[in-house]
C-alpha cells in the first residue's frame, strides 16, 4: 500500500524510444520550461512542514514527471524519499517495495499489473504505463493488440465492485493504518509514531490528487466503467478516475481509490473525505480546485474534516464577510439547490450552511500557459 | 507569481497564517512532482 504510486506511476524502464518520445513531446508543446522554472523549495519556504533535505527532493521531483524511470533508479529515489523516516530511530522504518513487490501484494486482492512493450508506449500516456485487469482478462489480453494509446486496463469482477473502493483488501489496510491504539482510534502505529515536529500546526497533512485514465472497450469494461454520458455511442473510450492520498508526515500513501469517471458521482465525491479524513478534526486534506465545489466540503464538514482547496474561481470579493485581514476573511456558504445526480439522504445530510475562510496568496508560476503544478 | 484563492476550514487566523496555508501548496507542488501526479 505504502508504495502504490511508485507501482502505478515510475514503473516502465527507461528506453532510448521512449525518452526520444518525451523529448520531442515537450519540444512541441513548449513545457521544457516548465521544469526549468520549478521554484526552488528551499526549507525556510517550506517552514512548517517537514522537508529535512529539500534539495535531494526536488532532484527527484524533477525527473519524476518523465515516465521512462530506470528500476534500479527509481529505486533509490524512493529510499532517498524515505530516508528520513528511516533514519529516524523513534518512526518505524518504512519498507520501499519494489514494483514487483507490489503486484505481488495487489495479486491477493486479484488486481494484476504488467508492463506494456516499450516500444509501444505513447509518451503522453507512459506516465500510468502499466496494465491492470482481473485474472480472465489477464490471460486474454497479452496475445491482443491493444490500441497504443490505451496504456491502462482494468476490469472489477462484478461480484467486487461495489467493494473496491479502495484498492487493498481490509486486512492489509488495517495493517498499514487501522490499528487502533489508545486514546488515538483509527491511527496506525507509524502514524502514532511520527515525530511532532513532523507535523504541521499538529496536525497529518493529507495531499490528495488524482488523474484520469482511459481504458480498453471490451464488453466487460463498457459494463463497469461506463462512458461519460456527453460522449456518443460509437466514440471515446471508458474512463476511470484513480485517486490517491500521501500523508507529508511520513511520506507514504495512506490511502487509494478508483470510480468510473461517469458514474456514483456522488460516492465518489463523499469518498474522498472519508479517505482524507478518517481522522475526524485532526487532519488536514490539502486538495486541488476539483473538489473545491460545495457538496465535497459540505460532505467533508459532516465528517469532521479539515481541508484546504484551490477556489475554482479565481475572483473572490474579499470585502463581503468577516474579514481577517488583507486577502483574507471568513464567508457563510448556503445548501444550493439539490443537483440531479445527488442523493436525496445525501442532500439532506448536508447542513445549511457551511462557514469557510478564502485567503488568497501568492505563489511562483513555472510558466504560462500550462496548467498550474498547484492546481 | 501568480496568485490563488484558498478555501480552508481553518478559520483562527491566530493559530493559521494565511502565508502558512500557501506553504501548504507549495509542499503538495513538490510531491505531485515526486508522485508525477
Amino acid at each position: 500500500m505504502h508504495c502504490l504510486g511508485v507501482a502505478v506511476l515510475g514503473a516502465p524502464p527507461r528506453t532510448p524510444a521512449a525518452s526520444d518520445a518525451w523529448a520531442g513531446f515537450f519540444r512541441r508543446h513548449r513545457c521544457d520550461g516548465l521544469k526549468r522554472g520549478l521554484p526552488c523549495l528551499s526549507g525556510a519556504v517550506c517552514c512548517g512542514l517537514p522537508c529535512p533535505d529539500c534539495s535531494a527532493l526536488l532532484s527527484t521531483a524533477r525527473e519524476a514527471f518523465m515516465p521512462s524511470y530506470d528500476p534500479v533508479r527509481h529505486r533509490r529515489d524512493c529510499d532517498r524519499a524515505l530516508a528520513p523516516s528511516a533514519s529516524t530511530p523513534t518512526c518505524p522504518s518504512p519498507i520501499s517495495l519494489t514494483g514487483a513487490d507490489v503486484a505481488r501484494a495487489f495479486a491477493a486482492a486479484d488486481v494484476h499489473f504488467w508492463h506494456q512493450p516499450p516500444g509501444r508506449l505513447h509518451p503522453t500516456r507512459g506516465l500510468v504505463g502499466v496494465a491492470v485487469a482481473r485474472r480472465s482478462q489477464r490471460e486474454s489480453l497479452p496475445g491482443r493488440r491493444l490500441p497504443q494509446r490505451h496504456l491502462v486496463a482494468r476490469a472489477v469482477p462484478p461480484a467486487r465492485r461495489q467493494q473496491q473502493r479502495h484498492l487493498l483488501p481490509r486486512p492489509r489496510q488495517d495493517a498499514c493504518r487501522g490499528v487502533a491504539a489508545p486514546g488515538l482510534p483509527g491511527r496506525s502505529p507509524l502514524e502514532q509514531q511520527v515525530p511532532s515536529s513532523w507535523l504541521w500546526r499538529g496536525r497529518h497533512v493529507h495531499l490528495v490528487d488524482g488523474l484520469v485514465v482511459s481504458m480498453p472497450d471490451p464488453p466487460e469494461n463498457q459494463t463497469s466503467l461506463p462512458q461519460p454520458p456527453g460522449q456518443q455511442p460509437g466514440w471515446g473510450f471508458p474512463l476511470l478516475r484513480l485517486v490517491l492520498i500521501v500523508v507529508a508526515g511520513h511520506r507514504l500513501c495512506a490511502g487509494a481509490g478508483l470510480w468510473p469517471l461517469a458514474r456514483q458521482r456522488d460516492r465518489r465525491d463523499s469518498a474522498v473525505p472519508h479517505l482524507a479524513g478518517d481522522h475526524a478534526g485532526r487532519d488536514i486534506a490539502v486538495l486541488d480546485r476539483y473538489y473545491a465545489r460545495t457538496s465535497w466540503w459540505r460532505s467533508a464538514a459532516v465528517q469532521g474534516g479539515h481541508g484546504s482547496a484551490v477556489h475554482q474561481r479565481r475572483s473572490c470579493d474579499f470585502s463581503r464577510g468577516q474579514r481577517l485581514g488583507r486577502d483574507d476573511h471568513v464567508v457563510v456558504w448556503r445548501r444550493p439547490e439539490r443537483p440531479d445526480w445527488m442523493r436525496v439522504e445525501a442532500y439532506e445530510a448536508m447542513p445549511k450552511t457551511l462557514t469557510v475562510r478564502e485567503v488568497r496568496v501568492r505563489v511562483p508560476s513555472p510558466v504560462s500557459g500550462w496548467r498550474p503544478w498547484w492546481s | 507569481m501568480e496568485t490563488l484563492v484558498v478555501v480552508t476550514t481553518l478559520l483562527d487566523e491566530q493559530v493559521y497564517d494565511k502565508e502558512e496555508i500557501g506553504d501548504l501548496y507549495r509542499q503538495r507542488c513538490m510531491w505531485s512532482w515526486t508522485f508525477a501526479l
